[in-house]
């Protein structure tokens, strides 16, 4: 047989339990990756930098949700090839942007720093992201390869 | 306490974390070095105005640049670099290969008049960074072969390079 305190505090774990986890739900957000950032063709001892508004070469994740988020990006200080070649590359104040419509304007992101967007239920907003290459007169032929994370997290998780 | 009051708190504890975490992206980054292959400015081979019975020298270069290995042919075979005029046909004596200037070989072709047109005379790897190099042809011509008709005297040199 429960005791009536022993209800209650059943009853009022499920109450807060079950309001978490519906707002949790309703600040899930779905992190997509949509486009790789691809310097193309270069030339040894050219850089060359991608810009923001590159839509054919710029990295974009959509990102789908609610509410604030924190974003933070895992930056490669270069791009490896399968022999063993480093070609190095960097990343500015103003790489990274969001993305609120198609068509619109892009708001910079520091993509060195943890940032905070807030995304809007309505549509998905992406992020992009440029960068600049910067192949040494050295650099070997090939194809080069590195991978960018992005990991975001709701403020306060 | 309760095994259900248990279970919940485990749940409530477990669960939320979990919902909570953080999600990741993952995108590439990549780009392609393009291989450099090209000529360069040439020096002409000139012998310039020789008096007839007496010996010439001259040298002649082409620059290249390359990030890749490369294999060398003269598709003209055995007539490489003949002259051609009013006295008929005049074979200069070369030596060739490449060189980091235009003035020293310091890698000889096997031959500069090879028996045929697809003969490697000469074959590189891929160098660990780009390459920019020469191809020289350093040519003499005899006593004998300047004493004939004057006039002027043409030739080509041509060079093949296939990425290796």
């Amino acid at each position: 047989m429960r005791r009536p305190w022993q209800r209650g505090v059943l009853a009022a774990l499920l109450l807060v339990w079950s309001g978490t986890v519906a707002a949790a739900r309703a600040q899930a957000v779905t992190v997509s990756p949509e486009q790789g950032l691809s310097f193309g063709l270069l030339l040894p001892g050219t850089s060359e930098t991608v810009a923001l508004d590159d839509v054919a070469r710029r990295g974009v994740i959509a990102l789908a949700g609610s509410g604030s988020l924190d974003v933070a990006f895992v930056l490669p200080s270069a791009l490896l090839s399968p022999e063993g070649g480093s070609l190095p590359i960097s990343f500015s104040a103003v790489s990274a942007g969001l993305l609120s419509s198609a068509g619109g304007a892009t708001a910079p992101l520091n993509p060195q720093q943890l940032v905070r967007v807030q995304l809007a239920s309505d549509r998905v907003m992406h992020l992009v992201l440029g960068g600049t290459a910067q192949p040494a007169a050295s650099q070997r032929s090939g194809h080069y390869t590195a991978r960018i994370v992005v990991i975001v997290s709701q403020p306060g998780t | 306490m309760k095994n259900s009051l248990r279970v919940l708190a485990a749940l409530a504890f477990v669960a939320l974390p979990c919902l909570a975490q953080a999600q990741t992206g993952t995108i590439n980054a990549s780009a392609d070095i393009a291989t450099v292959f090209t000529f360069g400015a040439s020096t002409p081979l000139t012998f310039g105005s020789v008096t007839p019975g007496t010996t010439a020298t001259a040298s002649g270069s082409i620059a290249f640049s390359r990030n890749v290995g490369v294999i060398w042919t003269l598709p003209d075979a055995a007539t490489t670099g003949q002259l051609t005029g009013p006295g008929g046909t005049i074979s200069p004596t070369y030596t060739c290969g490449t060189g980091s200037t235009a003035s020293t070989i310091t890698s000889s072709f096997s031959s500069c008049s090879p028996a045929t047109g697809t003969t490697a005379v000469l074959t590189v790897a891929a160098p660990t960074a780009l390459v920019a190099e020469f191809v020289i042809f350093n040519g003499s011509l005899s006593a004998a072969q300047t004493n004939t008709v004057p006039g002027t005297y043409t030739g080509t040199i041509r060079i093949t390079a296939t990425p290796n």
